[in-house]
């Protein structure tokens, strides 16, 4: 099904971009083809370990084509992860750029294939685009704990993107191609016959110069959202044409959207629902916090949902088909999934309170980190803060933020400001004890790692 | 850390406290051995929870989390004078 879409594309469509060069799709065909030529005919399974996004794109597409299971690995897991991993999900086809001895165990069955394929380009050919049925196969990335391999099917990933009729949409690649989101955008651009910008690296001078090549559309979650937008605010960027934003992975501020909205006005600003195990669920559009309350009396693109005791359930078809290393299975019950998101319902909206597991038990009383990073995120000269638990022999817990601050800015103000405003809007139970400055909240793909 | 510079530490943090609820201690002859809690100076539970890591912060570990309980501020010096002997 994805080659199919790669097929309808017109040859001098602009699948991909990187910082070098633009990937016409008569490129992509001619690379694939190539990288085909060295690949057994028939293989199961295909793990991939490649620091370029063009080349994994085409690792992707070729696994397609044999009717692989393509196991996309992160970038950055350590020798002894993909050990793990291997051992967890059984021997393949190793595709990477990385050196064997650096990597893996010494294996017999495991055959390494590494190089560049790359490097020379081959006459064109055209590709027998049969439609076989594989799997993804991909990792959660382990806020929440360690990562674990959730397998969808190819065919009913791509069935699920969305046909927007907003053609010619330049997507920024924020997400490595490793995350659920980052093969969102993937699908997303070649369903709608768009483009995906591969930036140089992901800090800010490498973004900017590929927002200003051409870039309108990026999907990134909060936390990057608050950098980028912080970094961007000192700059002119009335060059920057972005007129499509997504945010998701984390819960979406009200003052998040506004912020963006003021830096990039022309924009329209989308929060996504979308877990790597539920897939991409529902969106809202109307860039308000939350979701409308109407969300729960009707379907919203064929994905139901409902509130039990304060906890969001959704009937969905998108979610993976399971999980490969883990015997944890998708709690369903009558076909109704338990996320995990607590919910509250204000006036016709509903907002997201946070992860069941992440509540702070301060005394009894239920604390909610996402409450009261949002208090603290509206306080000026904040770039972004973590709240968690601190033990604690009176209280079983109290409330700790871990705060990243603008730089050249009174510290002492901006913790006297916390203060306050954490007295106003917050009961005593919910008010930080600890307020610390640190240099930077750690973080996977973006988002800030909730397990302590 | 000399005793007054101890007494005058752990007084400060607890005025701290007791102030950000709105309360001020009362600085009589014998405030150091009213107890802290509710039926004396007015520290409920959350606010001695504050207290106790208010002590962590400052001294490297608080009597709350030793399994000790003090009742009044001079029980607390008490329990710092101990330690540090």
């Amino acid at each position: 099904m994805i080659l199919h879409y790669l097929s309808l594309l017109e040859d001098n469509h602009v699948l991909v971009k990187d910082y070098k060069m633009s990937y016409y799709k008569k490129d992509i065909i001619i690379n694939l083809s190539e990288f085909l030529s060295y690949l057994p005919k028939k293989l199961d399974k295909i793990y991939v370990l490649l620091k370029n996004s063009y080349e994994l794109i085409i690792a992707i597409f070729a696994a397609n084509y044999i009717g692989a299971d393509v196991c996309v690995l992160n970038y950055n897991y350590t020798k002894e992860e993909i050990n793990k991993i291997i051992e967890e999900l059984g021997e393949g086809f190793f595709i990477t750029d990385k050196d064997k001895s650096e990597l893996i165990k010494q294996s017999e069955k495991i055959t390494i294939e590494y190089g560049n394929f790359f490097n020379k380009k081959l006459g064109y050919s055209i590709i027998d685009l049969n439609k076989k049925d594989s799997n993804l196969i991909i990792m959660t990335t382990g806020t929440t704990g360690s990562p674990k391999a959730v397998m969808y099917n190819w065919d009913r990933l791509v069935n699920q993107v969305k046909k927007n009729t907003d053609k010619n949409l330049s997507w920024l690649l924020v997400y490595p191609l490793n995350h659920f989101a980052g093969i969102q955008v993937l699908l997303y651009s070649l369903v709608n016959q768009g483009t995906i910008n591969i930036p140089r690296s992901n800090s800010f001078l490498d973004l900017y110069d590929s927002i200003n090549n051409g870039v309108n559309a990026i999907s990134a979650t909060p936390t990057f959202w608050r950098m980028l937008i912080g970094y961007f605010k000192k700059m002119d960027i009335t060059n920057l044409n972005i007129r499509r934003i997504t945010l998701g992975g984390e819960i979406v501020h009200q003052d998040l959207i506004d912020n963006i909205k003021k830096v990039f006005p022309n924009s329209s600003i989308v929060h996504v629902y979308a877990t790597t195990e539920l897939g991409s669920c529902f969106s809202v559009k109307d860039e308000k916090e939350g979701f409308p309350i109407s969300y729960l009396q009707r379907k919203v693109g064929n994905v139901e949902l409902k509130i039990i005791d304060g906890e969001l359930y959704l009937k969905t078809d998108k979610h993976m088909l399971k999980y490969l290393n883990s015997n944890i299975k998708l709690s369903i019950v009558n076909d109704w999934i338990a996320t995990g998101d607590l919910v509250e319902v204000r006036g016709d909206r509903v907002y997201f309170l946070g992860r069941k597991n992440e509540v702070i038990n301060v005394g009894g009383i239920k604390v909610f980190p996402a409450k009261v990073e949002k208090e603290i995120l509206e306080v000026d000269g904040v770039k972004n803060v973590r709240v968690h638990a601190k033990k604690n022999p009176i209280m079983g817990n109290v409330v700790c933020a871990d705060l990243e601050i603008e730089e050249n800015i009174d510290m002492n103000k901006v913790i006297n400001d916390i203060k306050n405003k954490c007295a106003h809007k917050l009961n005593k139970y919910e008010q930080p004890v600890v307020l610390r400055v640190v240099g930077r909240i750690d973080r996977l793909n973006e988002k800030i790692i909730r397990r302590s | 850390m000399c005793d007054k510079e101890l007494e005058n530490e752990i007084v400060s943090i607890i005025k701290d406290i007791l102030s950000e609820k709105g309360k001020k201690i009362n600085i009589d002859k014998d405030y150091l051995n009213k107890s802290i809690y509710e039926d004396g100076l007015g520290l409920d539970s959350m606010s001695t929870a504050v207290l106790s890591v208010k002590l962590e912060e400052k001294f490297g570990f608080d009597p709350y989390s030793e399994g000790e309980f003090p009742r009044t501020i001079n029980e607390l010096i008490g329990f710092y004078k101990k330690v540090k002997k």
